[in-house]
């Protein structure tokens, strides 16, 4: 059998399909490439591929994008985006048969940012339906296949996007993550992603699972490319009450100037590295730890007490709010609606048991009894107070330290199917992930290495606001070493 | 057994803002095609986020204010869940445990009628929440048809404390309610364009009684009348209900009005669980002290404290004092023309008189919008005072000054309404009618006082009612008495 | 323990018609999810501040300017069911009870 992957020895090397979008970009600007080529070559390898990997879960035609935008940095460079961001004209699904057949009147402010910086949309990206899950699985349009091993997922909910990505299918990918769903399926494709502070980037056009979770991310090749794609997507828009009105510097700039790692305090959360961990997982996020220590880094203990806590939080927080959002799915103003009911409940009822998977009922069933009166108190409210306490515990460690590094999953991408017949081992994956949001951090996942033949991957956490030295940290570290050469052979 | 009746009344009221609570399409889409001010956000696209129109929050104060109520420090939207085709979120934001105002109240019965004591009615809490939509129900009975432009128009939802007692209070409680409104301008308040709506929730118990009865709620009613005449209807019911021996059911009933009578609604089977929730798309607002007293000083002067003006400081009946204070545009308009003009009896007269007949006569309910602006009366006032016009030619322009919207002086140069003061031409006239009038005379004469107000009146014809009364009258004594003592 | 009976409760709230088999499927699954999650309700949670908000600014307001709707044809288009104007749905029976 041959490798399932080809680490390459630097950029160069990279058939341009793979190189980040930074070396792209030089080549358009010196002529070696066209904007053409690059869509047409993008759109062309994710029709071949999406028999295989089905990460696209439409493909734009192949001739738009070309903008004629110029001194923007993504002109004519080819992303994707992930289907529950909506885009005018364009079919936005959510991965659900609800919104099978649902063309979107307007543009999601990201999609408006990404057509004025005129980057050129390659097509939308398969997830778990309405973002709910850790697989791509639950998507109601075919599971989507890891490029290291068609027979693993390839995490999730981004699965499509981080594929897109991993695959050389686009340059830059738009996830989003309510509980880790850019940075574990970055992790499990050997692909960067991020999940920024909560409120740097407008949720205006995301289709919400867990509005005070959800935050929009990209998945890149590198941590500059990452730098510049937060740079297009962030900042802040009088269109959502939540977006943050607190300046945006240049985070290209910033990572291109470079970082001195000297004295730059890494916490370690004791509680993140226990039992439960494959081996080879464990193995890699030391040798990145003592990787940052060899720049001159100071590795600090720092702690986490209530991480136990943070999956009940999260579930019943994610769902409950999720009950709500997904309220208007109803089948009145667009979508599907049952073909057969006796009468307006009738309706409602069948449309959406006709029209949601089984993961999203479960959820909404889950939310909706988390808010239901008498149990308010004990479950909605409860995790809300224990939210804070969760806030509090990175507030002390980012006390200690400037960021917190940690694995993001606790083993490589599983077997399709292996984790589907109990929810709970499926929401045990997202331990490591899942505090990053009920805090609002910024938390990103660079590839630290491969554990089987698989990608694992380390994540940076920095406090509010911090994405700046989080990438900056995280290109030093990749200046140094070469993981995230390493690429599917796709 | 007599028995007391405990009133609570839950008003909604629509905020005139230019836009909706949460997007900018604009609120004044009256007559237009169904869905047409709409927009991604307030037809529940996926993916849409609210934003709040800051007016909105300005006007819930304000109304707060104005209604003597505290005002939050700090306020936050909740989420209320439920499913029906108007709503186009699956829920409603609206608030739940931390409302922009509460503890405020309403005086009633302040000098409406004498003898009746003030009485003060409370006010529970006052929320902001987004309107929904429109269900129209279909000819063929199979299907409704839901518009969405009243979906996301700003709401105040206006809770009283269950302090009334009988349908009149409930009915001044509303009327004081828009009065003090309109004076703010926050609110058309308009029932029957739906602009304010009132659910009534109504118990009995047996007089004497503190602890309350079970309550029934009570919908779908569509006037200040419609809302007396339901709660009537209900209080009737319920103490029939109790005088059988039968126990009153929780429910909501519907008002019919045709038939003038309450009705059960089909009940569902669960019972609604609305999952209240803190909006997590909205962050909370906290409002300003500064804020609050920018607001309350630019305030109008209210209802209770013109009436109260009108009697003390202007001598005016409590009668004209309360129907003034009562109708926010009239009181303006008195006001504007009492700060020129002294004589304030005469301005109410005029106003609370001709002027509001008129305007009946016209179907014109605030007379801004009429053709009379307060410099047309105070020009006609001083025409009386200096005997230009009389009184009673003064009424012939008021239907002038309505139908044109000229100056007083112009409209009676133009029809010749200046009155004749002159004593040569009277005495003329006078000399006329006598010779015409023998009889009259005679029986003047012979002592029928009555006589002097028929010639009067043939020299007012005579004169086309331009002469002087009071000149016409002295004169027409002085020669008469002439005739009988010759 | 979720009954299926408290499940066919909160499906009714949700507008979820489940099948049987959905509802014993999702009556055992969520106790023993709630069972784990019943974990927080060790914490001491006194005078904590519940969360209510993620990371935001107060006080985020809008100008009250009007700007152009999007229209009739626009948001009724996608509708599974209208008569060109406004979106059709099974007959709205007035007096039942109405949320
Ligand atoms: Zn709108």
């Amino acid at each position: 059998m041959s490798e399932n992957y080809i680490k390459y020895a630097n950029y160069k090397e990279m058939p341009a399909h793979f190189k980040p979008a930074h070396e792209i970009r030089k080549m358009i600007d010196a002529k070696e490439i066209s904007e053409a080529e690059l869509m047409e070559s993008a759109v062309r390898r994710s029709k071949e591929t999406n028999g295989l990997l089905n990460a696209f879960l439409s493909i734009n035609g192949g001739a738009e994008g070309f903008s004629g935008v110029k001194n923007s940095f993504w002109a004519g460079i080819p992303v994707a985006l992930k289907d529950n961001i909506v885009t005018k004209g364009i079919k936005t699904t959510a991965g659900s048969k609800i919104l099978e057949n649902y063309t979107p009147i307007y543009d999601a402010t990201v999609v408006q940012k990404l057509k004025n910086a005129g980057a050129p949309i390659v097509g939308k990206t398969n997830m778990d339906e309405f973002a709910m899950g850790s697989s791509t699985e639950n998507s109601a349009f075919g599971v989507t296949k890891n490029p290291w091993d068609i027979t693993r997922v390839p995490g999730g909910s981004s699965g499509g996007s981080a594929v897109a990505v991993a695959s050389g299918l686009a340059y830059m990918a738009l996830g989003s993550d309510t509980g880790g769903s850019i940075r574990q399926p970055a992790a499990l494709c050997g692909v960067c992603g991020m999940k920024p502070t909560y409120g740097r980037v407008s949720r205006y056009g995301l289709i919400a699972f867990a509005s005070s979770l959800d935050q929009i991310g990209p998945f890149t090749r590198d941590a500059l490319d990452m730098a510049y794609a937060l740079d297009v997507i962030c900042g802040h828009d009088p269109k959502d009450s939540t977006s943050s009105a607190a300046p945006a510097e240049s985070f290209s700039d910033f990572v291109k100037k470079g970082m001195d790692m000297n004295g730059v305090k890494i916490g370690i959360p004791d509680e993140y590295f226990g039992d439960g961990i494959e081996q080879g997982v464990a193995e890699r996020v030391k040798e990145a730890i003592n990787q940052f220590e060899k720049m001159g880094a100071k590795i600090v203990s720092v702690k986490l007490p209530h991480t136990k806590y943070a999956i009940p939080v999260y579930y019943l927080i994610a769902t409950a709010e999720a009950s709500s959002n997904l309220s208007r799915f109803d089948g009145v103003k667009y979508g599907f609606r049952a073909a057969e009911f006796k009468n307006l409940k009738d309706m409602y009822m069948k449309t959406r048991d006709e029209g949601f998977g089984a993961e999203v009922k479960r959820r909404i069933i889950l939310g909706t009894y988390a808010l239901s009166s008498g149990y308010y108190d004990a479950y909605y409210k409860t995790a809300q107070k224990a939210r804070t306490k969760i806030k509090e515990d990175f507030q002390a460690a980012f006390s200690r330290a400037d960021l917190i590094l940690s694995p993001v999953t606790p083993a490589t991408a599983f077997k399709i199917g292996e984790k589907t017949a109990d929810p709970l081992t499926m929401y045990m994956s997202d331990i490591f992930t899942i505090s990053a949001n009920l805090a609002s951090i910024p938390a990103l996942s660079i590839p630290c290495g491969l554990s089987g033949g698989m990608p694992v991957g380390l994540q940076l956490s920095g406090n509010y606001f911090q994405e700046g030295k989080m990438l900056a940290a995280a290109y030093e570290f990749q200046k140094r070493t070469d993981h995230h050469l390493c690429v599917a052979a796709v | 057994m007599k028995y007391e009746a405990v009133i609570g009344l839950e008003v909604h009221v629509q905020l005139s803002t230019n836009t909706k609570i949460f997007c900018s399409c604009s609120t004044r889409y009256s007559g237009n095609e169904p869905n047409t001010s709409v927009c991604e956000v307030c037809s529940g696209q996926p993916g849409v986020l609210p934003v709040l129109n800051a007016e909105v929050l300005k006007r819930a104060v304000k109304t707060g204010l104005a209604l003597n109520c505290s005002i939050a420090k700090r306020t936050k939207f909740d989420r209320k869940n439920y499913f029906y085709p108007d709503l186009p979120k699956g829920y409603q934001v609206s608030q739940f445990d931390m409302p922009i105002c509460a503890n405020g109240y309403i005086i009633v019965n302040d000098g409406l009628a004498e003898g009746k004591k003030d009485k003060k009615i409370g006010i529970t809490r006052i929320h902001m929440e987004e309107d929904a939509g429109k269900n129209v129900h279909g000819s063929d009975g199979k299907s409704s048809f839901v518009d969405y432009n009243r979906a996301g128009v700003p709401l105040l939802e206006i809770v009283s404390e269950p302090d009334i007692r009988t349908s009149s209070e409930a009915k001044e409680y509303l009327e004081k309610l828009k009065t003090i409104l309109k004076y703010i301008d926050v609110s058309d308040c308009n029932m029957e364009d739906g602009s304010l709506r009132c659910d009534a929730n109504v118990s009995v118990r047996p007089a004497g009684e503190t602890k309350l009865g079970t309550k029934v709620e009570i919908k779908n009613m569509n006037s200040f009348r419609g809302v007396q005449k339901a709660i009537d209807y209900e209080i009737e019911r319920q103490i029939k209900v109790c005088e059988s021996g039968s126990k009153i059911t929780q429910e909501t009933r519907l008002y019919d009005e045709a038939k003038a009578v309450t009705l059960t609604m089909r009940k569902k089977e669960e019972a609604f669980d609305y999952r209240y929730f803190p909006e997590p798309d909205l962050p909370p607002y906290d409002i300003a002290p500064k804020d609050i007293d920018a607001i309350n000083s630019a305030l109008p002067e209210l209802p209770d404290a013109k009436f109260a003006r009108y009697i003390n400081e202007m001598q005016l009946s409590v009668y004209d004092a309360s129907l003034l204070s009562n109708n926010p545009s009239l009181a303006a308009f008195f006001d504007e023309c009492a700060a020129g003009y002294k004589n304030y009896k005469a301005i109410t007269n005029w106003l609370l008189g001709d002027i509001s007949k008129k305007m009946n006569e016209l179907g014109i309910e605030d007379i801004f919008s009429s053709r009379i602006r307060p410099e047309n009366l105070l020009e006609m006032l001083v025409l009386i005072d200096n005997g230009t016009i009389s009184g009673k030619i003064a009424k012939t322009v008021v239907d002038e000054i309505f139908a044109s919207g000229e100056k007083s002086s112009k409209i009676i140069e133009k029809l010749g309404l200046v009155q004749i003061s002159d004593d040569g031409f009277i005495l003329k006239i006078i000399n006329e009618v006598v010779a015409e009038n023998p009889k009259s005379i005679s029986d003047y004469i012979s002592g029928k006082e009555a006589a002097v107000g028929f010639l009067v009146g043939q020299i007012m014809k005579k004169t086309r009612g331009k002469a002087n009364p009071k000149l016409v009258n002295e004169m027409l004594i002085t020669e008469l008495a002439k005739l009988k003592n010759a | 323990m979720i009954s299926k009976e408290e499940i066919t409760k909160i499906a009714g709230l949700a507008m979820l018609e489940l099948s049987e088999n959905e509802k014993a499927e999702y009556s055992s699954q969520l106790s023993s999810l709630l069972g784990y999650f019943n974990e927080i309700q060790d914490l001491d949670l006194a005078g904590v501040e519940p969360t209510n908000h993620a990371l935001v600014a107060d006080n985020v307001l809008r100008e009250d300017t009007a700007v152009p709707s999007l229209g009739q044809n626009v948001v009724v288009a996608g509708a599974p069911a209208t008569d060109g104007k406004s979106y059709r749905v099974p007959a709205i029976i007035e007096t039942e009870e109405q949320p």
